[in-house]
């Protein structure tokens, strides 16, 4: 019988079509860069993110973001020389910050896919399962996404990140006032309540932390109710056998220490090794020492103090 | 929740965004912008990853199906292959996007097979496309294997979030013993004329059978059909005939389910072995219509299936065969905190919604070592009542007279205080230090293994906050109880076949005493000659099987036969072999050793044979090729035949 031929997850549809979606974006990237900064420091970025791509390093990613916001930073890779400043308050909606983090939007959804179709999918988290083989994303679990919806998903993540910087810039925070924000306007003043200054640097600071901090706990409550809604009758009794241990933790504990005295073999007692470590290297000699010392010491002085004087 | 590679992604984007937002915003807008975009794109992931899992919560159904030879089977046969098909469906209206399904079983766990590199079968499951496991297993020899469920591995597609969950379906599935080949399938007719009908054997005892056993005189009340007429006339008084008995034979075998037999790799144990053989004498007989029984033992107790000839009995006892040949070496382990070390993964892998600290705490209370189980709680005491006792006017004095002695001139005073209270400051520190240290690992985290085991052990018993306490408490019963647990589940520990003394640790004379017990019942019951075949691993045992020679004598003073089947290593020929000159002249110390204990085997045998001929029964060694013809020779030679 003819043995079927080795699965090689880079033959397949998905991944030649999110390769095909990575390298577009990768595309798209090097001409917004290279109109910023010109074709040399344009393509750096790129090719770590091409290098990552053909070799399926996990850590391609975070470079290429790194190495790119440095490049946003400095156009030219030199160190030092910007295109300006305090052009912050000046750009919101424009064209090329849309394409650009669309196109790193795509890219870094399409670098993970292939890296989960290549090489790894899922953590062996399991530690009995360390040497178990690596898991591979299935092409049918990327051919079932529908494209309408990861453009639309797109969309939606570039418009609230557009929307972000447009609020965080807009708004200032007021301590004194409920609710503690304000809009900037045209009088966009650095003072803020309490009679500190509040800076924009750290009034967005503030409303960001507080932007997450308050999104992650409502998500995290959420997802708390909607646990508990669907809790499996095992994990309700356990809960109710942990919660009935730690209330009587302490009186079923005291009947089984007197279990315990009563029973000779209630408690296993390990088998005596006679360690070859010396007095030296034991962690008694932290314990004698100092007592032997401060015995000679006290010793000394009664010595001194009743008889030498 | 979030993989290694999604904490990577999620600081390398949180830096971006709040370096962009706090200050690199003033010279280029684009890092925030891209910082917020795929902070909203992970938070969107999250959400959506988060939705997914909770609603496919408690919704995923899994059904296991067992094919054999085309059609669904609740066991199937040794040998043969057979197909597990485990279908996962999700009933829930969001799908998950990427799910690695694994059936999990106790032949993967023990069989050491060299794995594939990859897995590429994680796959999405959503509500209308059910996945569908299908596995081909082929075991070789008797016995069960359990199938404690489905692992679900999900994650997203870019390898960012991941949730596991087991969905526990235990089913033990049982592995009867194979079907006899050509030597079992007798059939089930006369062959020959001198036999009697199949299932009918001759005894020499007066009966209402058709072969001629004696003649008599005549005795009033006897029925004149039964007159010799010809002796009669000869002799000149009336002769009788008296004709032999017809009763059938009814062949009992004793199965060792013993530990030393349970050891090796499964289907492949001195258990499984001894289990086909017996199964191919139950089937053989059971061709001819005799009745077989079972009883199958170890060194506590015994399982008994009386003599009987229908076919749901013999399926009875193929079930019981393949239930005992499942069995696994119990595991010794009397270190709690190595058993826990052995347990907890098995139940990490098993239970893992059962051992999250949201339903199984870990409170800090816990990890305090308490004082008043040590001895050093009396030296604390007496020294935290120090300061009361130095209220008695004799012991002040002392105390004053060692304060001035110590302390510098006019100090005095200082030094009394200092000797009152140092003492108990230094006893409260102690208990503090001494309490503390619970909290460090090892024993924080032997603490913690512990606790979860027991919790999850109280709760499958269902012995509520005490039994987990006790479970804390009492090193035996936990280390009883992680044994029970490994066992169920079928996980062999790294066996030790010998102590630290040199002792064998599977060394069990207590199962001839329960053999000895259950031969004793079986022929408390009997009704005529019966075969007793005790299939046994007995070569350790030569020099304490009195009882066992006890209950053979007994068997033979009741016209029973014992046919006593010592399991024999395969590894090792039951006839000597003469070393080859070129070996003489060079030692190999592994050859030789080998040959020394085959040697000892072989004295062992002959010494056991000795003992069991001389109590009137028969031993042969159980070398696996011709054991069931030598059974049904010694059937057929109860039934009359002199050979087969």
């Amino acid at each position: 019988m003819k043995e079927p031929p080795e699965y090689n997850p880079r033959k397949t549809p998905a991944y030649l079509n999110t390769t095909v979606m990575a390298g577009a974006a990768l595309v798209v990237i090097f001409l917004i860069m290279a109109m910023r900064g010109g074709p040399v420091a344009g393509a750096l970025a790129p090719l770590i993110g091409l290098l990552g791509i053909v070799f399926h390093w996990s850590i391609a990613v975070p470079m290429f973001l790194l190495v790119l916001s440095y490049l946003l930073l400095f156009p030219f890779g030199i160190p030092g020389i910007t295109l300006g400043f305090a052009e912050v308050t000046g750009r919101y909606f424009e064209v090329t910050d849309i394409a650009l983090a669309a196109a790193v939007v795509v890219y870094v959804m399409s670098h993970l896919r292939l890296t989960s179709l290549a090489r790894q999918a899922m953590p062996t988290d399991i530690e009995r399962q360390r040497n178990q083989p690596m898991a591979l994303l299935s092409p049918r679990a990327v051919e079932a996404e529908h494209w309408q919806r990861l453009l639309i998903v797109t969309g939606c993540v570039v418009l609230v990140g557009q929307l972000g910087w447009l609020l965080l810039t807009n708004l200032r925070v007021d301590l004194l006032s409920v609710p503690p924000l304000k809009f900037a306007g045209a009088d966009y003043s650095l003072r803020g309540g309490f009679g500190f200054p509040i800076s924009p640097p750290f009034g967005r600071c503030l409303m960001l932390l507080c932007g997450v901090t308050v999104i992650i706990l409502i998500t995290r409550f959420g997802f708390w109710y909607w646990s508990l809604v669907k809790l499996t009758p095992d994990q309700g009794q356990m809960i109710l056998l942990d919660t009935q241990w730690r209330d009587l933790r302490r009186e079923v504990n005291r009947r089984e220490k007197w279990r315990a005295w009563a029973r000779p073999g209630g408690r296993y007692v390990r088998p005596k090794v006679k360690r070859r470590r010396s007095f030296w290297g034991s962690p008694r000699m932290f314990i004698y020492i100092p007592m032997a010392m401060l015995m000679i010491f006290a010793l000394t002085v009664f010595y001194i103090n009743t008889y030498a004087r | 929740m979030l993989t290694a590679r999604g904490w990577w992604l999620l600081i390398t984007i949180g830096s971006i965004a709040f370096l962009g937002v706090v200050g690199l915003g003033w010279w280029s807008a684009t890092i925030p912008i891209i910082g917020l975009t795929l902070l909203a794109w992970m938070a969107y992931l999250w959400i959506d990853f988060g939705s997914r899992v909770r609603a496919a919560q408690g919704s995923i159904v899994v059904k296991r199906r067992f094919v054999q030879a085309g059609r669904e089977v609740p066991a199937v046969w040794a040998g043969l292959p057979f197909q597990v098909k485990v279908t996962i469906t999700l009933d829930s209206p969001l799908s998950l996007p990427a799910v690695l399904a694994t059936d999990r079983n106790s032949i993967e766990v023990l069989q050491r097979r060299e794995p594939p590199k990859y897995l590429h079968d994680s796959v999405p499951l959503s509500a209308g496309e059910p996945i569908e496991l299908v596995s081909t297993i082929r075991f070789q020899g008797a016995g069960s294997i359990r199938f404690e469920g489905v692992q679900l591995r999900v994650s997203d597609l870019g390898g960012l979030f991941y949730w596991r969950v087991f969905l526990r379906e235990p089913f033990e599935l049982h592995v009867l013993p194979p079907l006899t080949d050509d030597e079992g399938q007798r059939q089930g007719t006369k062959r020959i004329n001198v036999l009697p009908p199949p299932g009918l054997h001759r005894l020499k005892r007066p009966g209402g059978g058709s072969e001629l056993l004696d003649l008599r005189d005549y005795l009033p009340g006897d029925p004149p059909k039964m007159i010799a007429w010809k002796s009669s006339a000869r002799r000149d008084r009336l002769i009788t005939k008296e004709f032999e008995s017809d009763v059938p034979v009814r062949c009992v075998l004793f199965l060792d389910s013993s530990n030393p037999t349970r050891l090796g790799e499964p289907g492949q144990t001195a258990l499984a072995k001894m289990a086909s053989i017996a199964s191919g004498i139950a089937q053989a007989a059971s061709a001819t219509r005799d009745l077989v029984g079972l009883t199958v033992f170890d060194k506590s107790q015994f399982d008994s299936l009386l003599p009987a000839r229908t076919r749901p009995h013999l399926i009875r006892m193929m079930r019981l065969l393949a239930k005992a040949a499942g069995q696994i070496p119990e595991s010794i382990v009397n270190d709690p905190d190595q058993a826990a070390r052995h347990a907890l993964p098995i139940a990490k892998e098993l239970y893992p919604d059962l051992l999250v600290k949201p339903v199984n705490s870990r409170p800090f209370g816990l990890f305090w070592v308490p004082l008043s189980d040590s001895r050093w709680l009396w030296l604390v005491l007496f020294m935290l009542v120090w300061p009361s006792l130095v209220m008695k006017r004799e012991v002040a004095e002392l105390v004053a007279t060692v304060a001035k002695g110590i302390s510098p001139s006019g100090l005095a005073w200082l030094g009394f205080l200092g000797l009152m209270f140092i003492p108990p400051a230094f006893a409260l520190l102690f208990w503090f230090i001494y309490g503390i240290r619970g909290i460090f690992s090892p024993r924080s985290d032997n603490t913690s293994r512990r606790k979860q085991l027991a919790a999850l052990f109280a709760f499958q018993d269902g012995s509520g906050p005490a039994g987990l306490e006790r479970l804390l408490n009492d090193d035996g019963y936990f280390v009883k109880r992680v044994a029970q647990f490994l066992q169920r589940h079928r996980v062999i520990l790294p066996v030790d076949m010998f102590d630290s003394n040199g002792q064998a640790i599977y060394h069990e004379p207590e199962k001839v005493e329960v053999l000895c017990r259950a031969m004793t019942l079986s022929i408390g019951r009997a009704k005529g000659n019966e075969l007793y075949v005790i299939l046994i691993d007995l070569l350790d045992y030569a020099s304490e099987i009195d009882k066992l020679l006890t209950a053979i004598r007994v068997a033979r003073a009741r016209h029973h036969d014992v046919l006593v089947l010592v399991h024999w290593p395969d590894d090792v020929s039951l006839e000597p072999k003469p070393l080859a000159k070129r070996h003489l002249k060079r030692l190999d110390l592994g050859k030789a050793v080998r040959r020394g204990m085959a040697a000892s085997y072989r004295a062992e045998f002959k010494r056991l044979r000795h003992q069991i001929v001389k109590a009137g029964g028969q031993a042969l060694p159980l070398t696996a090729e011709d054991a069931v013809a030598r059974v049904l020779d010694r059937l057929d030679r109860l039934r009359g035949a002199k050979v087969r």
